[in-house]
């Protein structure tokens, strides 16, 4: 063999070589790409679910994504929708569950704001209030969501809603442009409604007093009524010298009668306003277009 | 030549992971199926694990597979699901014997214990049964569910180990010999002194309360007899009958309930040690 | 007593997460609605019988005029006088009687309520009728420092 066609040979050799190499690469590639692909794929199909609202089944696959996801990039989308399904199943500790671990694994300061803010909405339908102001707070004061706190005001006028405290919401609201609506339907529940406290006091001066401030004549004519005859029958009594009955009468009824009168005026402007807050809610969960728990 | 192959190669292996279209999905390919269900398992969410499970063809499932299926459904309270496919498991299988066993306990958890009793001693699978300690243990602690005459003491307490003797001993004492209230004993002492009944069943604060009461209206009625106020007279006499007689009721009635309690006491001793023991059947190691 | 009591709250307050997924669940209608806490009364006086019409109304009345209006006085749910009620249409009117104050008794006993009573509700406890018919059959036992919830 010339020297001439011994290196050619030899570069032949290493041009295959070459080759293998580039098809391993290649084989490497697909081994690589090809079961991440199909998560893409598995990921639709969840999300297909849960669009459909069978968020037990949407559970389900978005486990199974997490399952085979060694590379965890679906980990916050997984586990943030598996918390929306289980919200949306009334599961909420488990939802809370989710979303924390979706916190945990946020790719940007965004999507770690979406998420805190579905802690504190489900906070809210749990009824846990003061966890969701407590989170609130935080997010105030976190530095990193200066940009949201249109957002931060609006849920915490929500938070107030749901702690029916209508007249704080009504102010949160106004510290917003965009939100007259809200702030004039929590003005109103404000205004309808009774205070308990003025109720009681009201009674505590004159038996009757505080159920004719809330509407209900009737019981506070009888209770103004029996508290009348009976004080009157037991002063009588302890007048004519009859002391012992007149102290039986006085304590067992007139006092009664009395602290009845007192219960019942609170309790009526109490019953009042949950119903009032009741109706509001009711219509704001039916009929309210914006963003809601 | 090469340089065609390669050319061939490189376009396989661009266009085939855009074959993956939805109809396609290793994921739920057998294998994968089966390690998501066993995953599953061990995170004890038990009915998605048996759902997996069951996307597996019949033919291609292993009994292991049956038997962590039917355990699933064990589980999570589908009893009916549960024997279905405890009692398909054949005699060839390594499962068969706990899946006998499985099938005992699930009789215990519907309360069916004279069918359990029935499949310990006459059913197919009895002579597998009368030599498995656990099997033995279940068909003499459902003696203590139901009220059925029970076994001699030396023949009941045979089968358990030597830690579970005490507890054995004292549920065995309790069933045969519960510490019972006489109800119309508690009505009798009531009768005599108003409360003492209700004392005799533990509710002592209510028996002097009967007591006041009884004694204070018929104190009054003889007050006002005395001083001639007739009326009042009978108005407190007629009171204090019927907290009289509203109290031997009461006391009996307090006997009841006292009873009731104990009942449910020992139930829930019972159930709490057969929890504890995981019903005698052995653990499984599933998911080591 | 205190192993029956903490193992009572266990079975029945203890959640297990991956439990809730144990029964296939679907979409829940969650109301932003606030319960009432208060009692609601029936005072329909439609009875099966004459007998329970008559004795029906006159607690109506009573209601009416004097239980509404002196407060909420009984620690018991039911109530001493819805009490009164069921036990003479579950059982007779001498038998109801006696129920009655016997109940009565136990109502003027303030004394150590909690360890005897299931709670029903933040301040009643739950004394129902079926209780004290003296048919054993009937009788549920509830064990105290639990909380049951009404139908």
């Amino acid at each position: 063999m010339t020297f001439v066609s011994k290196i050619n040979s030899t570069k032949r050799i290493a041009v295959s070589k070459f080759r293998e190499v580039l098809l391993i690469i290649f084989m490497l590639m697909n081994i690589y790409i090809f079961p991440q692909a199909n998560l893409h794929v598995q990921y639709d199909y969840a999300g297909k679910l849960f669009c459909e609202e069978k968020y037990f089944d949407a559970i389900t696959e978005f486990k199974r994504l997490q399952f085979f996801d060694s590379l965890n990039q679906y980990s916050f989308l997984s586990n943030k929708l598996i918390g929306m399904s289980y919200k949306q199943g009334g599961k909420l500790n488990e939802a809370i569950n989710y979303f924390s671990k979706a916190e945990l694994n946020s790719p940007n300061d965004d999507s770690l704001f979406t998420v805190k803010l579905e802690i504190i909405k489900t906070n809210l339908l749990r009824r846990t209030i003061y966890r969701a102001f407590d989170l609130l707070n935080e997010l105030s004061g976190d530095a990193r969501f200066n940009s949201k706190k249109d957002q931060i005001i609006y849920w915490k006028g929500w938070a107030y809603i749901f702690n029916d405290e209508w007249k704080k919401a009504a102010d949160e609201f106004d510290k917003l442009e965009g939100e007259p609506e809200l702030k004039k339907l929590c003005e109103n529940v404000s205004n309808a409604q009774y205070s308990p406290k003025l109720a009681k006091v009201l009674s505590y001066i004159l038996p009757g007093a505080g159920q004719f401030y809330t509407g209900n004549y009737v019981s506070g004519i009888l209770s103004f009524s029996w508290v009348a005859l009976w004080t009157y029958i037991s002063i009588e009594a302890i007048l004519a010298d009859r002391i012992f009955d007149g102290v039986m009468v006085a304590d067992f009824l007139a006092f009664r009668f009395y602290n009845g009168n007192l219960q019942n005026a609170e309790k009526f402007a109490v019953e009042h306003n949950i119903e009032a807050s009741n109706w509001m809610l009711d219509y704001l969960q039916n009929n309210y277009r914006g963003p809601k728990p | 030549m090469n340089k065609l192959f390669l050319i061939i190669l490189s376009i396989v292996a661009i266009v085939f992971p855009q074959n993956v279209d939805s109809s396609f999905n290793s994921l739920f390919q057998k294998e994968n199926v089966i390690k998501f269900a066993d995953y599953l398992f061990c995170e004890k969410d038990y009915l998605r694990s048996a759902n997996e499970y069951l996307r597996i063809d019949k033919t291609l499932r292993d009994e292991k597979i049956n038997f962590k299926i039917a355990l699933s459904f064990s589980i999570v309270g589908d009893y009916v699901s549960a024997k279905n496919i405890f009692e398909r498991i054949t005699g060839s299988s390594p499962y068969y014997k706990s899946s006998r066993l499985e099938l005992m306990k699930i009789f215990f958890l519907e309360e069916k214990y004279p069918e359990l009793r029935e499949f310990f001693h006459v059913g197919n699978d009895k002579i597998i049964l009368q030599n498995e300690p656990t099997a033995n243990k279940l068909y003499y602690i459902s003696y203590l569910k139901d009220i059925e005459e029970i076994p001699s003491f030396n023949d009941f307490v045979k089968p358990y180990d030597f830690s579970e003797q005490d507890e054995i001993n004292t549920l065995y004492k309790m069933k045969i010999n519960p510490p019972n209230k006489n109800p119309f004993s508690a009505s009798l002492l009531s009768a005599i002194i108003p409360g003492a009944g209700k004392i005799y069943t533990g509710e002592i604060s209510d028996g002097i309360f009967a007591f006041i009461t009884t004694g204070l209206f018929s104190f009054l009625a003889y007050d006002n007899f005395k001083a001639n106020h007739n009326l009042r007279g009978w108005l407190f006499s007629s009171l204090a009958v019927m907290f009289y007689a509203g109290n031997v009721y009461g006391s009996y009635a307090s006997a009841q309930l006292y009873n009731a309690r104990i009942k449910y006491e020992f139930n829930l001793q019972l159930d709490s040690f057969l929890k504890s023991k995981n019903y005698f059947i052995p653990e499984y190691d599933f998911c080591k | 007593m205190k192993i029956i009591f903490v193992l009572v709250l266990f079975f029945i307050l203890s959640p297990i997460y991956a439990q809730t997924d144990w029964v296939k669940w679907e979409k829940a209608d969650l109301s932003y609605r606030k319960n009432s806490e208060f009692d609601k009364r029936d005072y329909s006086i439609s009875g099966k019988s004459l007998s329970e019409t008559a004795i029906k109304s006159i607690t109506v009345a009573y209601w009416f005029f004097i239980s509404d209006v002196d407060g909420d006085n009984c620690p018991f749910s039911p109530s001493c006088s819805k009490f009164f009620v069921q036990a003479i249409n579950e059982t007779n009117l001498p038998q109801g009687m006696l129920m009655f104050f016997d109940r009565f008794t136990r109502d003027l006993n303030i004394f150590n309520r909690v360890n005897k009573y299931p709670r029903a509700g933040a301040v009643h406890y739950h004394d129902p009728v079926y209780l004290y018919t003296l048919d054993e059959d009937k009788i549920r036992y509830l064990p105290p420092n639990t909380f049951i919830k009404s139908e």
